[in-house]
């Protein structure tokens, strides 16, 4: 065999094992932009652009990892993406990570190449129905009509639900959301049963959303999270460290408005969290002053929920279950140690 | 001359494919390997009662092993088809990366430094852990908060002390400090009367309640003043193996969720509830990119029970020391046990 053939499967070979192992850092650090494809939907998840500024849960974990990595929140390009080609397109390295959350399951975890950073909206299915009706819980919806969207998983999920609590409602599936919400405005059906974050949604479209409440019952579970493509665990590990350094901040009281004056803080968790004492940044290719900057760029899990889907967004939507742990709800993640 | 250079250069361009092929060939997957081998070579810390106890035929129980045997049963459709390896000092994560061991059952206390700086990945919390206190059932006591006034055994030099610290700073009550550098060495304070309480992680806590002759005198108080968690850790460079333990670990806890136990999933064939028929492989195929079977979870449930039953034969009443569910509860009962779906 020649040695120019030897030399070029050589060098095919290496790059053949190079290929395998992709380092996004690097890539995203010689950009010096994070690229992040959204789909803009739902509103207040994924990013969407009003007037040329992104916002979302979805948005501002981009800005995070942007603030992380290149110690600027603005250094991120969102890139619209059809639902459809996300998956690939994350796959391929057009884009970084996705701005939508998405549901995690056995499916999506393991069938696309993909992986769940954490959970950063816990989600489930709930019921909107009009405040007059008085309704204290999805019991109280016995004999009425409740709206579906046909085909959707929800729709045997709500099947299955009144069935095994022996609650006579009707389901009455129809072909689109928004026919749904058109059947629900028209008062053909009491209630609308979808995922929180849709019917947040629905209810903020509606003409009088304040006359409108979320029961109080959540039938299923739909955690929504964050994804990276498999076979970079450098990039896993900066994108599961930005979640829980938020959470973290959060539980310890560092919000992007104190986190200066927290930099002088006794508290040897808040200190570590900052980088004022050890060096964590190091793990995962960074400075020690990640968590500072991140912080200090979009603020801590509160901050980011508040802004985009809280009690003060026309999305209304109680922290419930994504309150901390140490808060009666179950968001929880491991210390900056 | 120049004909021996061309050799030596063709030489080793050879040497250089074959060492290039090579080591893409010797990336043989975990699960692979694990197949080949004929079964799963399982790692824990330090022996600890109810995590992981050697009987006097060489058989290990526990919390820890009985994790080990689900992921064995996920593999194999056997659950005995582990060794369980029990491994003190700290090279537990270089076995790790050098293949000795295929996942550690329990480590320290998930913390980034050890999820991100060893070359593992913690696959999901699968214990709640945290500091709290052990005292004698004498004190009259139900809650950290009515502490006051009595000397504490806790170890030294570590954030141990520091909550401790604070905890008391916060409640404005008095305590004297009994420092020791070995964890053994509070147990031994404590039972000879050198302090009157001990502050350390719950599970250690536990364990060492159950080696106390008088087990049931003594009780582990139910605040939490630190937050610590444990769980599986696989090495780095094989997503589909982290996906593999990850999706064990979350096959326990959906299992009870759903009330499929070792006992009734025998007579859950005619079950109706699409969660329950996908865990048992009747609706939906699910395994295929985890490189497992479709009834990898009926084998898991099957072979160890769910979450609940893992957690109630080696920290329940039968134990005679029964641990309190607390953190490890499912999320619908109060707890922060959660799963994402199998859909």
């Amino acid at each position: 065999m020649p040695a120019k053939v030897l030399a070029l499967a050589f060098i095919l070979c290496l790059v053949a094992g190079g290929a395998v192992r992709a380092d996004t850092l690097a890539t995203v650090k010689a950009r010096g932009s994070v690229l992040c494809g959204t789909t803009g939907q739902p509103l207040g998840f994924s990013a969407t652009s009003v007037n040329g500024t992104w916002s979302g849960l979805g948005a501002d974990y981009c800005r995070g990892l942007a603030a992380v990595v290149l110690n600027d929140p603005s250094k991120v390009s969102f890139i619209t993406l059809q639902p459809e080609e996300r998956i690939s397109a994350l796959a391929g390295g057009r884009v970084d990570a996705l701005a939508d959350l998405l549901p995690w399951n056995l499916t999506e975890d393991t069938e696309q190449g993909l992986l769940f950073v954490g959970t950063m909206f816990y989600d489930g299915q709930g019921f909107l129905a009009p405040k007059s009706a008085g309704l204290r819980s999805a019991r109280d919806l016995a004999g009425k009509p409740v709206c579906v969207d046909a085909g959707s998983p929800a729709e045997a999920d709500l099947a299955e639900y009144f069935d095994a609590n022996n609650i006579s409602a009707r389901v009455t599936p129809e072909p689109t959301s928004e026919a749904a919400i058109g059947a629900y405005l028209a008062g053909t059906c009491l209630a609308y049963s979808a995922n929180g974050s849709i019917l947040a949604n629905a209810r903020a479209q509606l003409p009088a959303p304040a006359d409108n409440v979320l029961l109080p019952d959540i039938i299923t579970k739909t955690p929504l999270g964050p994804v990276v493509r498999q076979q970079d665990d450098r990039w896993f590990d900066i994108a599961r460290w930005t979640l829980y350094a938020l959470l973290d901040a959060e539980e310890l009281g560092v919000t992007q408005t104190n986190v200066d004056e927290m930099l002088g803080s006794d508290n040897i968790q808040v200190r570590r969290l900052l980088g004022v004492e050890s060096d964590f940044g190091a793990e995962i290719g960074l400075n020690k002053d990640w968590a500072y900057e991140l912080i200090k760029g979009v603020g801590n899990y509160a901050d980011i929920y508040d802004r985009n889907i809280g009690e003060q967004t026309p999305l209304k939507l109680p922290r419930g279950l994504n309150a901390l742990w140490s808060r009666g709800g179950i968001q929880y993640s491991p210390p900056v140690r | 001359m120049r004909r021996l250079a061309l050799i030596i250069w063709r030489l080793a361009l050879i040497g250089a494919l074959v060492a290039c092929f090579a080591s893409a060939a010797m990336a043989a997957t975990t699960l692979e390997t694990v197949r080949a081998r004929g079964k799963l070579l399982c790692g824990a810390a330090d022996p600890l009662p109810g995590f992981a106890q050697e009987n006097k035929d060489g058989r290990w129980s526990g919390f820890d092993v009985d994790f080990c045997r689900a992921v064995a049963a996920a593999v194999f459709g056997s659950p005995d088809k582990v060794d369980f390896i029990p491994l003190t000092g700290t090279s537990r994560f270089a076995l790790l990366q050098t293949g000795a061991i295929d996942l550690l059952a329990r480590d320290a206390a998930w913390t980034m430094r050890r999820d991100a700086g060893y070359g593992a990945s913690y696959v999901g919390a699968s214990f709640f852990d945290g500091q709290g206190f052990l005292v004698h059932q004498s004190l009259n006591v139900v809650s950290a908060y009515e502490l006051n006034k009595l000397r504490v055994c806790v170890l030294d030099g570590g954030d141990e002390v520091l909550n401790l610290r604070d905890f008391f700073f916060q409640n404005q009550a008095a305590y004297s400090e009994v420092l020791y550098e070995d964890r053994q060495d509070l147990a031994v304070a404590y039972e000879a009367g050198l302090c009157d309480a001990v502050s350390a992680n719950v599970s250690w806590l536990y364990a060492m309640k159950r080696q106390l002759p008088d087990a049931a005198q003594h009780l582990i108080l139910p605040e939490r003043i630190s937050k610590d968690s444990f769980g599986p850790v696989v090495r780095d460079g094989d997503d589909q193996w982290l996906n593999i333990v990850k999706w064990t670990l979350f096959t326990l806890i959906d299992a009870e969720e759903a009330g499929i136990t070792a006992d009734n999933i025998g007579s859950l064939a005619a079950a109706k509830t699409p969660t329950i028929r996908r865990m048992l492989g009747l609706e939906g195929r699910f395994g295929g990119a985890l490189g497992l079977s479709p009834d990898f979870m009926k084998n898991i449930i099957a072979g160890v029970g769910n979450y609940g039953e893992i957690f109630d034969r080696n920290f329940g009443p039968n134990t005679g020391v029964p641990m309190l569910r607390g953190q490890n509860a499912l999320w619908t009962r109060g707890g922060l046990l959660f799963a994402p779906p199998v859909e």
